[in-house]
């Protein structure tokens, strides 16, 4: 990739990309193990660090419950694709470690 | 074990690492990573654009199987995924940005056009994004990998007008472009 310029562009492009890309099967409920531990019901619409925040949380989450194993349930629905966003969980994140890199302006 | 799914490609594309595929498709796969590397996510998929073209895939997608992604993704929607490989064929997508000294918002947005006129042209599309902290204007525009070197000149020719310094990120996956099958209008024109 080619970023010429000093000037932070590479960082806001990482930040408006985020959001981007194909959304695979947002609208499908995802259950993992069993247990419904993703729930995407519309079009994901997320701001930048905040996906990261949530990524991290929902990787935490999915990573927690596989070192519980519970042989006994099936996967349903999507099977164990996962497609990122949870809502936002009612707990604020305090200890990612990212800069905040959210614009100071929005339109 | 878990699969990152970076991006759709041509089962042929001579740059992808790592691939499922799924008849004439492919899904750019990876390990994992322990923790999320958005970085590395985007450096991925913008390392196969100048192979052939590529769908990336949200950040933070995964999935546990490769038969996941050949059954739960690529199969599904096969026939939008060769449509959108199809109409991005040879083309990229690159970020302008530019931060101007003089004040006003109106006076920026115009003085932009005239600027970035020259490559407006030549592009085959192109979308205003947030500017950002290190920008008062940024657009994205989707132009030829032929043209690419072109774009970057013209780029750097702008930022030697004194009251505006310009940068640009490319070539990108065409991140801002996968969902304008039509109706496209730009404020230059088409």
């Amino acid at each position: 990739m080619t970023t010429p310029g000093q000037g932070g562009g590479l960082a806001d492009t990482l930040n408006i990309l985020l959001d981007k890309g194909l959304v695979i099967d947002a609208s499908v409920r995802v259950s993992v193990i069993g247990i419904e531990l993703l729930a995407i019901e519309a079009r994901i619409v997320i701001a930048c660090v905040d996906t990261y925040i949530r990524y991290l949380e929902a990787m935490q989450r999915v990573n927690a419950q596989a070192q519980t194993p519970n042989p006994g349930q099936l996967s349903i629905g999507i099977g164990q694709t996962v497609g990122l966003i949870p809502p936002p969980p009612p707990t604020q994140a305090v200890a990612v470690p990212v800069e905040r890199t959210v614009p100071a302006e929005q339109p | 074990m878990t699969l990152q799914l970076y991006g759709v490609v041509r089962a042929d594309h001579p740059r992808a690492p790592r691939v499922v595929c799924w008849e004439d498709l492919a899904m750019v796969v990876g390990e994992a990573p322990a923790e999320p590397d958005p970085a590395r996510h985007l450096s991925v998929v913008s390392a196969l654009v100048e192979g052939g073209p590529v769908l990336p895939v949200r950040f933070g997608t995964v999935a546990e199987s490769e038969d996941l992604v050949r059954t739960e993704v690529l199969a599904p929607a096969a026939g939008r995924y060769r449509a959108d490989l199809e109409r991005l064929d040879g083309l990229a997508e690159v970020h302008v940005c530019l931060r101007f000294t003089g004040p006003g918002s109106a006076w920026r947005a115009a003085r932009s056009d005239v600027l970035l006129a020259e490559v407006a042209e030549r592009a085959y599309d192109s979308v205003s994004l947030p500017a950002g902290e290190h920008a008062d204007e940024r657009w994205a525009f989707l132009v030829g990998m032929g043209d690419l070197l072109v774009v970057r000149d013209t780029v750097a020719g702008v930022g030697h007008d004194g009251d505006v310094h310009a940068d640009w990120v490319g070539p990108l996956p065409a991140y801002s472009f996968l969902d304008r099958r039509s109706g496209i209008c730009s404020r230059w024109g088409w």
